[in-house]
């Protein structure tokens, strides 16, 4: 038992802190002390909502529903301004593809009927290009007809 | 009694003629086409163009072209801008004689009105290719500007109407059927990997 016993008689005796130990412990309790301080009102804030009205109280569950229906609505709100977003560049996008098929088949029959008014003429065929020949006509039913009709 | 009555009458009926006096003119001169009864069409149609473009759509689609800052658009914008309205109808047959005369009669009567004036009209009679073109301009009231234009092809295999509402000058007219060297939209929309007829 001897040598046992000197052994735990060497771990256990007396052993001073190295130099500036008790100096480097009092820096950190006052770090940790300011450290709290700045937190201090979320600390209270929270310590006096969850105590308002006491446990299990009306008012803090009205609190907590009312919170969560707020963050529940501003979510939904931008979701839903999102999605009118969306849907307005789809329907533009939608009207813009409309304007230009209208356009294009518009450009194509104004383009065939140009090509059959000048090859009628030429061939003095059965076309007739009926602004030119009647003067009674709108003038700007003339104007609007000249790009086919010359 | 009889007095009152004849009050009634002329208090009401009097403002109810004239109402219907001016409005009898306005509806005469209305340059939208009733196209619905070529509906029926779509059907026996191998592929249809149907664009109903509203003074509404219009706009919107107006707003958007120009928020949207595209160069390609400033052509098509600068015709749409003044425009009410825009329809197409086009059908295209695998098959001759899939639509009857009446059915181009039918568009052609609403044409006959005296707003509108016909200034272009070819015609083949030939017997496998009997084909139609007309192009009507509606002339504003003063005669210096125009309201609609209406355009009306009619091929063995196909059959187009183009009703568009609302002024229409020469230069876009011009630069929709490719003259004075505008890019037309038929070559723009070759272009962008479109369909040809």
């Amino acid at each position: 038992m001897k040598p046992f016993e000197d052994e735990l008689h060497r771990a256990l005796r007396r052993r001073d802190p190295p130099p500036g130990f008790a100096s480097r412990v009092m820096a950190r309790v006052e770090q940790q002390a300011a450290a709290k301080a700045r937190f201090a009102w979320l600390w209270r804030l929270r310590t006096r909502l969850w105590s308002w009205g006491g446990e299990g109280s009306w008012k803090r569950s009205a609190a907590l529903a009312t919170a969560a229906a707020m963050l529940v609505l501003a979510v939904s709100v931008v979701a839903w301004r999102q999605h009118r977003l969306r849907e307005e560049q789809r329907q533009g996008e939608l009207a813009r593809a409309q304007v230009m098929e209208a356009l294009h088949v518009t450009s194509i029959k104004l383009h065939r009927v140009r090509t059959r008014v000048r090859n009628a003429t030429k061939d003095g065929g059965q076309g007739s290009s009926e602004g030119r020949s009647s003067r009674a006509k709108p003038e700007a039913a003339l104007d609007l007809a000249s790009p086919i009709l010359d | 009694m009889k007095p009152r009555f004849e009050n009634i009458a002329r208090s009401f009926g009097v403002p109810a003629l004239m109402a219907l006096g001016l409005a009898l003119p306005a509806w005469a001169q209305n340059p939208k086409l009733d196209l619905n009864q070529l509906e029926k069409l779509a059907s026996k149609a191998d592929e249809v163009v149907d664009v109903t473009l509203d003074g509404a759509t219009l706009k919107f689609a107006e707003r958007f072209m120009e928020s949207d800052k595209d160069e390609d658009d400033a052509e098509a914008l600068n015709i749409i801008r003044k425009l009410t309205g825009i329809y197409v109808k086009s059908f295209e047959f695998d098959k001759q004689d899939q639509y009857s005369d009446a059915d181009v009669e039918a568009i052609r009567a609403q044409l006959k009105s005296s707003s509108w004036t016909r200034m272009v009209n070819v015609t083949s009679r030939r017997e496998h290719d009997k084909e139609l073109d007309e192009v009507y301009v509606m002339a504003g009231p003063n005669g210096k500007s125009n309201l609609g234009l209406a355009v009306l092809v009619a091929e063995p295999k196909e059959l187009t109407v183009v009703n568009i509402v609302g002024p229409i000058d020469a230069d876009h007219l011009a630069a929709l059927s490719g003259e004075m060297g505008v890019p037309d939209f038929e070559h723009r929309h070759e272009r962008r990997g479109g369909k040809h007829d």
